[in-house]
């Protein structure tokens, strides 16, 4: 693939080469800067770069999708519970049209298993009625009502006290991590500028044009902005005079299990929604897993909390996720993770054009159906600039709208169907071979850390956790970096994977 | 692409070229096979004991049958690869098994030289070990995940490799003898604490003495539940209601489970629970044909244990299958 933008990386203490350094200040003048490298943000720089316009994606971590992108359960919604009218049921339920086919351009893994709410009571029985008409409100018309007896048959690892059920049929699931990678890739290929490890902490006017000033000290110059930082994105707004609005980190836990359990069932397994609680969901995962979660805690903004599992937190959840589908009790888990979703008390999908300054646009509040909206969202904000800003957006011919075959990941296809380069298996867990791991350091957005080669490929995600495979693929990431073994982060300077090099070299 | 797998047939396929899986193979030539196949996923044969080498600060702690000085892993080794080199055994490394197919006796594995084969056999023995505990297994270890956060035998992984070990403050969840034998492995770091959820040690007293002539490692045990603390690398571990207990390296050591995966996919029985596969008498499988060995077994055992092990299984196969 002829890459036409650049990646270089803000990384202090010499672990990686001078090439990929950014140096100095950058003297071209942006037309859009967008800051927030998540789903939102990579898949609006995709939409961007299509067109004849200067694109720049700055992003603090040192990988694309590092925030709430990461941490999700993966769903892509068909927004049928969506509040009907808002702009999210309107994002949702578009984007749920194209995502199979945004997804095949952007080979990024999907797959349309449906969801099934079953309802536990006599209370949530007679909500299913409600939930059906919302959901025709919002356009979602193939819902189907289901008496005990279907749910079962369905579903036959259902709590056997089942009263009933309602099948979504396009509630689907997706690779959460592949969306942010593969609209980065695109974006970068098309043109884009992509800086990470790039914290914006000033901000100055210069007449219509915006100077963007990082940690490190390096500046930018652009015409618009576009504020998709997501949880850091209360700050930023508060560098320009946004309108005041509250964000805080909704916690999400959730327990992984093995791929012994995935059988157990085949769609999303919901509860019915209460006025109390959204509740747990049972979710199968297209790496062949199995999901439990997610718990709802608001946390104080800034709480390093945020991304921290405890041990109430997920047994509360798995005896709900245990009351919709028995079995999980016996079931092993393979990790628990947290995400932290963005949660904004004023309300979900806030934009704000010219937020402050003339200019500036401001998304906040988007939560966890962002990795459904995003695609739609893009184009929604694409012409919500042309409007409201005067973006010019003309098509770049040269611009491609697709990934080539190869980047489908290794592990959505059975491994003596990729091919016979690098045959060698490394990770036994989840089968991943050598050529498919230096694959993945060769592509246009090669990751520089280890949890990027992780989202990327899947190593170190199976039910060993890394026990076997771990210095192995340090070892061959080093390699392609050319750096020691020691010097190999998990997500950039600062985070070795051992205390080695932290000590010659830390505090 | 290569749309149909080579095909192999053997009489009998060994998975796993550790202690235990080396013994079956020499079990089995012993018992008069001529054909046995041989797999191990890494490059070199030997699995654990392989990794501890007589380098620099290697502590030689395997023992051999009636000798009283401890070896290292790779002296333990020498002898039993040098009976597999005059052996007719086939052996083939990075050679991953990826699924077994107990009913049709097959084996879909993924080889390093030849790609995707299918190997048929008249028995297979199972020989794939054991491995440490990962946080979410043990239960007792919540918080963050930043990094920093390994496993013991990663220790044994850079020692063999000549890189350095880490020399500050290390905690090493566990207190079995893998824990333990970590603790001296680790003995010139500042500190080592080794941390665990429940009251009394994992390990007996034999080892217990055996490790005291070389350890200073200090004891946190008890600690119920504890958080992992830190954002980019691990800064300590807090137990519920206590102080933490600071550190720039937590290792999850020892706390061994069977890696019995391969055998639950393919359709034979495994206890839930423990993960060990089910066995009857002379370490038959639940399906005619299938056998297993060694750490796969569960438990602890050490590389000459499971080596007589192999050896066992592999001659009570060997009759079994004939000539």
């Amino acid at each position: 693939m002829d890459v036409r933008g650049s990646l270089r990386y803000v990384w202090p203490g010499g672990g990686l080469e001078e090439a990929l350094q950014l140096r100095g200040d950058d003297e071209r003048v942006y037309d859009v800067a967008v800051v927030g490298a998540g789903v939102v943000g990579c898949a609006l720089a995709c939409e961007l770069a299509r067109h004849r316009l200067r694109v720049l994606l700055l992003e603090r971590a040192f990988d694309v999708g590092e925030g709430s992108s990461k941490g999700n359960s993966a769903i892509v919604h068909t927004g049928f519970d969506a509040t009907p009218g808002s702009l999210e049921a309107d994002l949702v339920t578009r984007a749920a049209g194209i995502w199979p086919q945004r997804a095949q351009k952007l080979k990024i893994p999907f797959q349309q298993t449906g969801a099934l709410l079953a309802a536990l009571d006599e209370e949530q029985l007679g909500l299913l009625e409600g939930i059906r008409a919302k959901a025709l409100e919002n356009g979602v018309d193939d819902l189907q009502l289901l008496s005990r007896q279907q749910a079962l048959q369905a579903e036959p690892a259902l709590a056997p006290g089942v009263r009933g059920g309602l099948l979504v049929p396009r509630e689907s699931i997706t690779d959460p991590f592949a969306v942010s990678i593969a609209c980065a890739e695109l974006a970068l290929v098309n043109g884009a500028q992509i800086v990470l490890g790039a914290e914006v902490t000033g901000l100055e006017r210069d007449g219509a044009e915006k100077l963007l000033r990082l940690r490190s000290g390096q500046r930018f110059r652009t015409r618009l902005l576009v504020n998709a930082a997501g949880l850091g994105g209360r700050t930023l707004a508060d560098l320009h005079g946004g309108a005041p609005f509250d964000i805080n980190p909704r916690r999400g836990q959730f327990l992984v299990f093995d791929q012994s359990s995935r059988s157990l069932v085949r769609r999303i397994l919901l509860p019915v929604p209460t006025p109390r609680s959204k509740g747990v969901l049972c979710i199968p995962t297209i790496f062949g897993n199995l999901l439990a979660g997610p718990t709802a805690e608001d946390l104080p903004l800034g709480s390093p909390e945020a991304t921290r599992t405890t041990r109430e937190g997920l047994q509360r959840m798995l005896d709900q996720a245990q009351r919709l589908c028995p079995a999980l009790a016996r079931q092993p888990v393979i990790a628990a993770y947290a995400g932290a979703r963005c949660h904004s008390p004023q309300g979900s999908y806030q934009l704000r054009y010219d937020d402050g300054w003339p200019g500036v646009l401001t998304v906040a509040g988007i939560r966890s159906t962002g990795l459904t909206s995003c695609f739609a969202l893009a184009e929604h904000i694409a012409r919500g600039l042309q409007r409201h800003s005067g973006l010019r957006l003309e098509p770049d011919p040269q611009a491609l709208d697709e990934r080539p075959e190869q980047a489908w990941p290794g592990w959505h296809r059975r491994p003596w169907e990729r091919g016979a380069e690098g045959l060698e298996v490394i990770c036994g867990c989840e089968g991943i071979t050598r050529g498919e791991i230096l694959r993945a350091l060769r592509a246009p957005l090669a990751p520089r850390t280890l949890d990027g080669l992780k989202r990327r490929t899947r190593v170190l995600t199976g039910r060993c956790q890394g026990f076997g495979c771990a210095v192995a693929v340090a070892r061959i990431a080093a390699r392609r970096w050319g750096i020691p073994l020691e010097r190999v982060t998990l997500r950039g300077p600062g985070s070795e994977l051992f205390a080695t090099q932290r000590r010659t070299h830390g505090p | 692409m290569a749309p149909e797998p080579r095909q192999l047939r053997v009489a009998v396929a060994v998975v796993g070229a550790g202690p235990a899986g080396i013994g079956a193979a020499l079990g089995l030539v012993k018992a008069g096979v001529r054909d046995v196949l041989l797999l191990e996923r890494q490059a070199e044969l030997g699995g654990l004991p392989a990794l501890c080498r007589d380098v620099p600060g290697a502590l030689a702690s395997f023992q051999r049958r009636g000798r009283a000085r401890p070896v290292h892993g790779t002296q333990l080794l020498k002898p039993w690869l040098r009976a597999l080199q005059r052996s007719r055994v086939q052996v083939r490394t990075r050679c991953q098994v990826l699924e077994i197919q107990p009913r049709s006796m097959s084996l879909t594995v993924m080889s390093a030289r030849e790609g995707w084969v299918r190997i048929q056999a008249r028995a297979v023995i199972l020989a794939c070990g054991a491995r440490e505990r990962t946080r979410a297994e043990r239960g007792w270890l919540h918080g963050g995940r930043p990094a920093g956060v390994g496993f013991s035998r990663h220790l044994l992984q850079l020692q063999a490799d000549g890189r350095p070990l880490p020399g500050g403050r290390v905690i090493l969840a566990g207190s079995d003898e893998v824990a333990r034998a970590s603790a001296v492995r680790l003995r010139r770091a500042e500190q080592v604490v080794l941390a665990d959820e429940v009251q009394r040690p994992r390990c007996g007293w034999a080892a217990r003495v055996f490790f005291r002539r070389w350890g200073k490692a200090d004891w946190r045990l008890g600690l119920g539940t504890a958080q992992v603390e830190g954002t980019d690398v691990v800064q300590g571990l807090r137990p519920e209601g206590a102080a933490e207990i600071p550190c720039d390296q937590l290792l999850l050591a020892g706390d061994l489970v069977p890696c019995s995966e391969l055998a639950s996919l393919g359709g034979l029985e495994v206890e839930p629970a423990s993960r060990e596969p089910v066995v009857s008498a002379g370490h038959r499988l639940s399906m005619q044909g299938w056998y297993v060995t060694g750490n796969l077994l569960g438990g602890a055992e050490a590389a000459e244990h499971c080596h007589r092990d192999g050896l066992g299984v592999g001659r009570e196969v060997g009759r079994s299958v004939g000539r």
